[in-house]
């Protein structure tokens, strides 16, 4: 009986599985892949996005050069200040969630954190911009308060943008490490200030080795999304605070040269996908780095 | 006998006043201060009758009352309500059915499935828009498929795809964490596969998490990402959701089991 149901059953699940394999072909790699080949042409004229009559790589030449190498090196610096502040604000904040707060209180916190992200992603950049305009509520606060001289000088400057991404992903940091720090077992922590640890060495020792996981998935989930954005310096950002994401749209739109704008895309997903490999393999050596030394002091307390 | 100095020695360290809260309390504060800024400021900000956006010119109704009236901003929010129901329904069909098979399946097929959701997981939504227009132009117009011409269809299908690996991932977690006794047990009981399915509510945490995010795109779930073995949202939801649960989805959820708060 429960034989045949499972072969069934497993029948049933090739055919299940169809429509997410043609979704998956039709509607996101056969996509990526016609890009994939328009990065390897060129812009025949003023009226026609592509051409791929003749193949070459100038385009990804064209996107690693100039003005366009300048905006790349603008994202990954805003990518990693903003991926470095998440870590800063949100691992003290999610270690006070997970641990120091009163149990009864966590779903309430959990909720508060995650009613802001769930809040339209543009309507809160457009916030910011409101609070960071230089004649707005916020510069005449300040400047009654006689904390700065003139009016704020932050809107539409690399600044903004570096305020708006880490606005914008650190609920992405905030979760995975409550859940991360919320697993850890307490009675360690107890132990290890038992042994002598003081609070700091106990928590980079035994509860931060333990949430790194957490830690490794908060990172990602800032860093990926952040290096693609496209809202934030859109509407923070001015002609000062340019990144990829935007300059690649402008490829597809206004200036409608589709195959540099495709080379750039296909950079910007290299260095991403490098970067997740480079992040994970970090992770393994620091991992079995910490195994090590513990394996260590095992067998000499042995 | 370690129960007992465990209660002895808690409660006296906890009266003792911790420097560090003091701290805790600041940083939180100050945290969802940040968090919640823009937003009550664009609440404030929605009673300006002023035309431009920052600039305060007295409190009133008026923008409530064009955006009720406007036809421009109405078929706006239509066709987001539509495009976000929509999408949210293909996206959670389709990743349940990867959920389930993913969590149920152990083949190269399936690895190569984890792999694929992965690439479009780690796409930036910029490069899905950017490469799905060209895809819609060769189908629409060199095509003649007109319905890829329809902005609304353009929509649902933009927002399923960038939905999918993440709503595929959350059900894996899910279903992972389930045990198969209970399906088995539903279909010695004469459950069909689709009803055994239903009453576990694994639809009822994929789906509203998408619908609240459709407009805004990506939303990663790393419960089963190579680089992840925690399901933060799946808790999240979890946690909003079991005070209305019935007492038997309680009992099939493995969460529940495990940890009795």
């Amino acid at each position: 009986m429960s034989k045949v149901n499972r072969s069934r059953s497993r029948l049933s699940a090739a055919w299940l599985s169809f429509p997410i394999w043609a979704w998956l072909l039709f509607f996101i790699f056969i996509p990526l892949g016609m890009v994939a080949w328009y990065s390897f042409g060129y812009k025949p004229g003023l009226f026609s996005p592509v051409s791929n009559s003749q193949l070459s790589l100038d385009r990804y030449r064209e996107a690693t050069s100039g003005t366009f190498v300048q905006t790349f090196w603008n994202t990954l610096e805003i990518g990693l200040a903003g991926t470095a502040l998440c870590i800063l604000i949100g691992v003290p904040f999610a270690y006070w969630m997970a641990v120091k707060a009163r149990p009864e209180w966590r779903g309430l916190l959990v909720a508060m954190v995650l009613v802001p992200y769930w809040t339209s992603f543009l309507v809160r950049t457009i916030g910011w911009q409101i609070i960071l305009a230089p004649h707005g509520f916020f510069s005449n606060l300040l400047q009654d308060l006689h904390l700065i001289n003139g009016p704020i000088d932050v809107l539409y400057t690399r600044a903004a943008v570096q305020l708006g991404v880490v606005y914008n992903y650190l609920p992405l940091m905030i979760l995975p490490m409550y859940v991360a720090f919320e697993r850890t077992d307490p009675a360690q922590r107890e132990a290890a200030r038992d042994l002598g640890a003081g609070r700091l060495k106990a928590f980079f020792s035994v509860t931060l080795p333990d949430a790194l996981p957490g830690l490794l998935a908060g990172s990602l989930l800032v860093f990926i999304p952040l290096m693609g954005d496209y809202i934030t310096p859109s509407v923070l950002g001015g002609a000062r605070g340019n990144m990829v994401g935007q300059m690649l749209a402008q490829q597809f739109e206004s200036a409608q040269n589709w195959a540099l704008g495709a080379a750039m895309a296909f950079i910007l997903m290299g260095f991403i996908i490098a970067t997740v490999l480079l992040v994970g393999a970090c992770f393994l050596v620091l991992r079995t780095g910490i195994r090590w030394t513990r394996r260590i002091d095992l067998e000499g307390v042995a | 006998m370690n129960a007992t100095t465990v209660t002895t020695k808690g409660p006296p360290r906890k009266r003792l006043r911790d420097p560090f809260a003091v701290l805790y309390w600041l940083l939180a504060a100050g945290v969802f201060t940040f968090l919640f800024a823009p937003i009550v400021v664009i609440v404030i900000y929605s009673f300006n009758d002023g035309r431009l956006l920052g600039a305060w010119q007295g409190f009133g109704f008026k923008a409530y009352h064009r955006a009720v009236t406007d036809q421009t901003i109405r078929d706006a929010v239509k066709i987001s309500l539509i495009s976000g129901v929509f999408a949210s329904l293909v996206a959670t069909t389709l990743g349940t059915i990867g959920g389930v098979l993913l969590a149920r399946t152990r083949s190269k097929w399936a690895l190569i499935l984890t792999a694929l959701l992965a690439i479009t997981l780690v796409t930036p939504e910029i490069i899905d828009a950017v490469s799905i227009l060209p895809w819609f132009v060769t189908l629409g117009t060199d095509g003649h498929l007109l319905i890829f011409n329809n902005g609304l269809v353009r929509l649902v299908i933009v927002h399923t795809s960038v939905a999918l690996a993440t709503v595929t991932f959350m059900v894996q977690a899910r279903m992972a964490g389930m045990d198969p006794a209970i399906e088995e047990a539903a279909s010695d009981l004469y459950a069909s596969a689709w009803n055994q399915m239903l009453p576990t509510g694994h639809l009822a945490d994929g789906s509203p998490q998408h619908h609240g995010r459709s407009l805004d795109g990506l939303h990663p779930e790393p419960g089963t990402t190579p680089w992840c073995h925690h399901s933060w949202l799946c808790l999240a939801i979890h946690r909003g959701r079991s005070t209305s649960s019935a007492p038997s989805v309680r009992a099939c959820d493995p969460k529940w089991q495990r940890s009795p708060h």
